[in-house]
Formats: C-alpha cells, sequence, structure tokens
C-alpha cells in the first residue's frame, strides 16, 4: 500500500528523534564520566556502555536508511512491519531508558561530589551538573 | 717686688696701684661669681621646669597604660561575648543552613529524576503515537 500524506512518514521521524536522543544521552554521559572524580571502574562502564548504544544506534541508523531508500517497504506485509516497528521502538526505548538512568545516576553523583567538596570543586551543588574542572 | 732701695712713698704707691688692680679684678671675679650664680639659677629653673615636664610625661604615660589595660579589658570581652555568641547562636544556625542545603540537595535529585522519567515517558509516548499511525495506515517504515 503506498501512502500518500505525510503522516505516514511520522514513524519515520519518531524513529530519528528516538535515534537522536540516544545519541545525545550517550555522548553526555560519555562527557559527564570523563569529568567525574568517580572510580575508574565507573567511568569505563559507563564508557563501555554508551559506547554499545552508539554503535547499535548508529548501525541500526544505516540498516533502516538502506531498508528504506532502497524501496524495500512492499516486500514484506504490514503485519510483519508494524511488529517490526514495535519491535524497534521498543529497543529504542530500551537504550533510552538505559541512557537517561545512566545519565541521572551521574548527575546525582556530580551533584553530592559538588556538594561534598564545594570548596575543592568550586562548584555550585544546586546546578547539579559537571561544573568546573579543578586541575 | 719691693725695691727696698726705692722711697716709702714709691712703695706705698705702688702698693696701693697693686691693690687697685686686685680690686679691680677682685671686682672682675665677683661679677664673674655672679654670672655664673645667674647661670646656675637659669639652669636650675630650667632643669626643674624639666623634670616638671618629665612628671608630667611619666603621669601621662601611666594615665596611658591605665586606659590601655581598661581598652585590652573591653577588647577581652568583647572576644568572649563573640566566642559565646558564635556558640550558642550561630552554631544552631549553621545546623539550619546545613539542613537547607540537604533539602536542597534532595530537592535537585528529585529534579533531575522527575527530569528523566519525563523524557522516557515522552519517548513512551512518541513510540505509541508512531505505532498507532502505522497501525491506522496499515504500513510502517520498515
Amino acid at each position: 500500500m503506498n501512502c500518500e500524506t505525510l503522516l505516514c512518514y511520522v514513524p519515520h521521524a519518531i524513529t530519528l528523534l528516538l535515534c537522536l536522543a540516544i545519541i545525545l544521552t550517550a555522548v553526555n554521559n560519555i562527557a559527564m564520566a570523563k569529568s567525574d572524580k568517580g572510580t575508574t571502574f565507573i567511568k569505563h562502564a559507563v564508557w563501555l556502555v554508551s559506547g554499545f548504544q552508539l554503535m547499535a544506534i548508529t548501525v541500526f541508523l544505516i540498516n533502516q536508511s538502506a531498508w528504506v531508500f532502497s524501496d524495500n517497504v512492499s516486500l514484506v506485509g504490514s503485519d510483519v512491519a508494524v511488529s517490526w516497528l514495535i519491535y524497534n521502538y521498543l529497543d529504542q526505548l530500551f537504550h533510552i531508558t538505559i541512557a537517561i538512568i545512566i545519565n541521572t545516576v551521574l548527575r546525582t553523583h556530580i551533584m553530592y561530589n559538588c556538594r561534598l567538596f564545594q570548596e575543592y570543586c568550586g562548584c555550585d551543588p544546586r546546578d547539579g551538573l559537571i561544573g568546573k574542572e579543578t586541575n | 717686688m719691693i725695691d727696698h732701695t726705692c722711697d716709702q712713698g714709691d712703695v706705698l704707691g705702688e702698693i696701693r696701684a697693686d691693690i687697685r688692680v686686685m680690686k679691680v679684678e677682685q671686682k672682675n671675679v665677683y661679677d664673674g661669681i655672679d654670672r655664673l650664680c645667674k647661670a646656675t639659677e637659669e639652669n636650675m629653673r630650667e632643669a626643674r621646669q624639666l623634670t616638671i615636664s618629665v612628671q608630667e610625661v611619666i603621669g601621662d604615660s601611666r594615665e596611658f597604660r591605665t586606659r590601655i589595660g581598661t581598652v585590652e579589658r573591653d577588647v577581652q570581652f568583647a572576644f568572649d561575648e563573640i566566642r559565646r555568641v558564635s556558640t550558642e547562636e550561630v552554631a544552631p544556625l549553621r545546623k539550619k543552613i546545613d539542613e537547607i542545603g540537604a533539602i536542597k540537595t534532595q530537592l535537585a535529585v528529585n529534579n533531575i529524576i522527575l527530569t528523566g522519567v519525563k523524557l522516557i515517558a515522552s519517548a513512551v509516548a512518541l513510540a505509541l503515537v508512531g505505532i498507532g499511525i502505522a497501525a491506522v495506515y496499515g504500513r510502517a517504515p520498515l
């Protein structure tokens, strides 16, 4: 079935939005882990998880765009396509949930560090953000 | 020296001349003694004045010392008061400030968590919208 209206492309846009959110959050996580004064294990774990997330989303975007631009949409039936769409969305939701949880934990950790070592790190704990580098 | 070969009148004359000279010298000596006495009196007067001045200075310094002692006692009292106020009144305030800081931190943490939950909820809503559109149009962008 050919899609005549722009609404048919909304699922594309939503996929792109979700992927963009995952990429931005993962990059932010990597940057925060770099500036955090936590243990090396946590930093390496965050880098590993965020790196795999970035790679997975990148490969997914490449495959998806190749599939769409090669006009293979009509090769599968609607039920299969919708179920794959649901699978893709759930996969992206899983990734974004993991990324946001890591982001929240990192922000909280940095904020508590700022509160504990306010004079040392020179940042405002109310910001709850990365603050300034001390070195 | 009296010349015995001279007349007595000459001798007397010489003696008188000598006596005159001696009187003149004696007068000079008395004058000198008077001047010395006057100078000594002036010096004594100045010395007395100086003594009085020194005594005044000593009195002033004693008074100063007394005042400094009073000021020291006042300063010590002020320090004791500040220490008492800081321990009795500032310490509870500091505790309150710490408590408020902890509450602020907790609020900030809650805000961060709420932002994350909002983001996840937005993503879920977007996914539902996408699935709904795909289901309505019977076509998914796979």
